[in-house]
């Protein structure tokens, strides 16, 4: 018992623990829509598509973490949209396109973040997480859109399945079908900066699309895969701070790992 | 958000559907012109013509998905799109097939158009999915993972999702394709029982073998209405060959006239109708 409670009495390890349940959660719901639409890769290009803000952010309020948090949030929800638009009007398919703004927004994030002294140590932060750097602040930001995440997602739950299962389908069932895919790539843009401050730009992919992974190979249907991908995320988020305290890793790969390693586990049941 | 469907006030009488001078234009040629014709209350419709033709087009028109060039559809007397009560099977259905769902979940979606948003389906929802799902024969499957589902087995989910939607007009874009003998006829039996209930049933297909048994009327197109009427009037040799031109090879044998055509993919061949000389 000791076990457990010992970390506890560190605020910073406590406001870690609470975060990165929460993000779990998040990333655990959101992300089950993301790889039932085939959308990994635009999580993965969101995450690393941030960098640009944070770098911006990180420039113009140096020192402050939450101001670095919602240029994060700002640079997620415009790329989005822009590749969301990218993605209709353009011949282009929308992979190709990803692709190109993807890079090309690290890219930019790098080159701003190199002209600033002493890059290397924060970007480092910035690629990998600092979960054990979460301030008051930060936490009730991270508790916040979680939570508005999640409800909205519940909120949703029956409309965003069809759109996913079968968008012509929902077309001539006259649902706004346009909106609803702005709204999941809003709802992607906010889990992912959540998951990248939990485990980092590099990542945040894992938290997206690892549980979820597990949750559909082991469910029969969707409450279930949802269901089982938030116990995979939230034991993950849980298990890996503990490990990393008493094992002295990175916290996000310990979640990461731990994450990798139920889906590991549960190939063998798959149905 | 809520929207009702109302077709059980329409006065029997009013077409379902009814198209006047319809024309969709494609890259450089129209892909249809000059199409006009009324699908009436409990009639069953086929639609047929060689691949090209503008059965697809005319199709997704009718369910709102394109828009017409010119002319005008009206479905129950009002614009298409406006419309609940149109059930639209697409040729390829573009649904993610490995979705965890069971075959109650997807029919149960039939009911979301008539829910609002942010509402939960209430037990009158699973109560009409359920009943849709015996209509075509699929209640015994209710609990089966979707991935699991045969062909034929597929499409009468689909019509059951139509069904719970409450739809009165069906629109099937080759819903025979790729089934085998018995799962198409089961299909076709399907449709012409849900016919005789009152849907209105279109149905674009290549099997002409199959239309003069199952279907009231045909439309043969060929960019352009060839020929509408019952499908012993439509289906002769001449309209044939005016819509197959070239792909179709009329065989005169001692037990009648066989029409071969390249109805599906180029290099295959095949039956199309045998008719009496």
């Amino acid at each position: 018992m000791s076990f457990l409670l010992e970390p506890l009495k560190y605020g910073f390890f406590v406001r870690a623990l609470i975060a990165a349940l929460a993000a779990s959660a998040a990333c655990a719901t959101v992300g089950s829509f993301v790889i039932l639409r085939g959308m990994t890769f635009l999580g993965d290009a969101l995450a690393h598509a941030v960098l640009p803000g944070v770098a911006v952010g990180y420039v113009l309020h140096r020192g402050n973490r939450s101001a670095v948090f919602y240029w994060a949030l700002g640079t997620a929800l415009a790329t989005s949209f822009a590749i969301g638009t990218i993605g209709k009007k353009g011949r282009l398919k929308e992979d190709a396109a990803i692709g190109v703004v993807f890079a090309g927004m690290f890219a930019l994030g790098i080159a701003l973040i190199s002209s600033v002294r002493g890059y290397a140590v924060d970007l480092v932060h910035f690629l990998f997480g600092n979960l054990l750097a979460v301030s008051p602040a930060d936490l009730w930001l991270i508790l916040g859109l979680s939570l508005g995440v999640i409800a909205l997602a519940l909120a949703l739950w029956k409309e965003l399945a069809l759109v996913t299962f079968d968008p012509v389908f929902a077309r001539t069932l006259r649902l706004p079908t346009e909106a609803m895919r702005y709204l999941l790539l809003l709802l992607v843009a906010i889990t992912v900066v959540t998951a990248l401050r939990v485990v980092g730009v590099a990542l945040s992919l894992a938290m997206l699309v690892t549980p979820p992974a597990t949750g559909y190979l082991l469910a029969k249907r969707l409450p279930g895969m949802v269901a089982l991908a938030n116990v995979f995320g939230i034991l993950s988020g849980f298990v890996g701070l503990y490990l990393s305290y008493y094992l002295g890793i990175a916290p996000g790969a310990a979640v990461v790992l731990l994450a990798t390693g139920f889906f590991l586990l549960s190939l063998p049941f798959r149905r | 958000m809520r929207r009702s469907c109302l077709c059980d006030s329409h006065p029997p009488e009013l077409p379902a559907v009814e198209v006047r001078d319809l024309r969709v234009d494609g890259d450089d040629a129209p892909i249809l012109s000059g199409v006009s014709f009324s699908l009436a209350q409990g009639e069953a419709l086929a639609v047929v013509g060689p691949n090209g033709a503008g059965k697809t087009t005319l199709i997704m028109a009718l369910a709102g998905l394109i828009k017409p060039s010119s002319g005008e559809i009206r479905v129950f007397g009002e614009p298409p799109g406006k419309h609940l009560c149109l059930g639209y099977l697409p040729q390829r259905s573009e649904a993610e097939w490995n979705f965890p769902a069971t075959v109650r979940d997807v029919v149960l979606m039939g009911r979301v158009g008539q829910s609002g948003l942010f509402r939960r389906l209430g037990r009158a929802d699973c109560q009409k999915a359920e009943e849709a799902l015996s209509r075509v024969g699929l209640s015994h499957l209710a609990d089966r993972r979707i991935r699991e589902l045969s062909g034929g087995e597929r499409q009468r989910m689909l019509i059951a999702r139509a069904l719970a939607q409450e739809a009165k007009i069906l629109l099937l874009d080759e819903p025979l394709a790729g089934l085998d003998a018995p799962a198409q006829e089961e299909i076709l039996n399907l449709l012409r029982d849900l016919s005789h209930q009152g849907l209105s049933v279109l149905v674009s297909i290549h099997e002409l073998d199959l239309v003069v048994n199952y279907f009231d009327r045909a439309l043969l197109l060929r960019n352009r209405p060839i020929a509408l009427g019952k499908p012993q009037e439509v289906l002769t040799p001449e309209n044939l060959r005016a819509a197959y031109g070239k792909a179709l090879h009329l065989i005169h044998t001692s037990e009648g006239t066989l029409a071969l055509g390249e109805a599906c993919c180029p290099g295959e061949r095949r039956e199309l109708s045998p008719r009496a000389p």
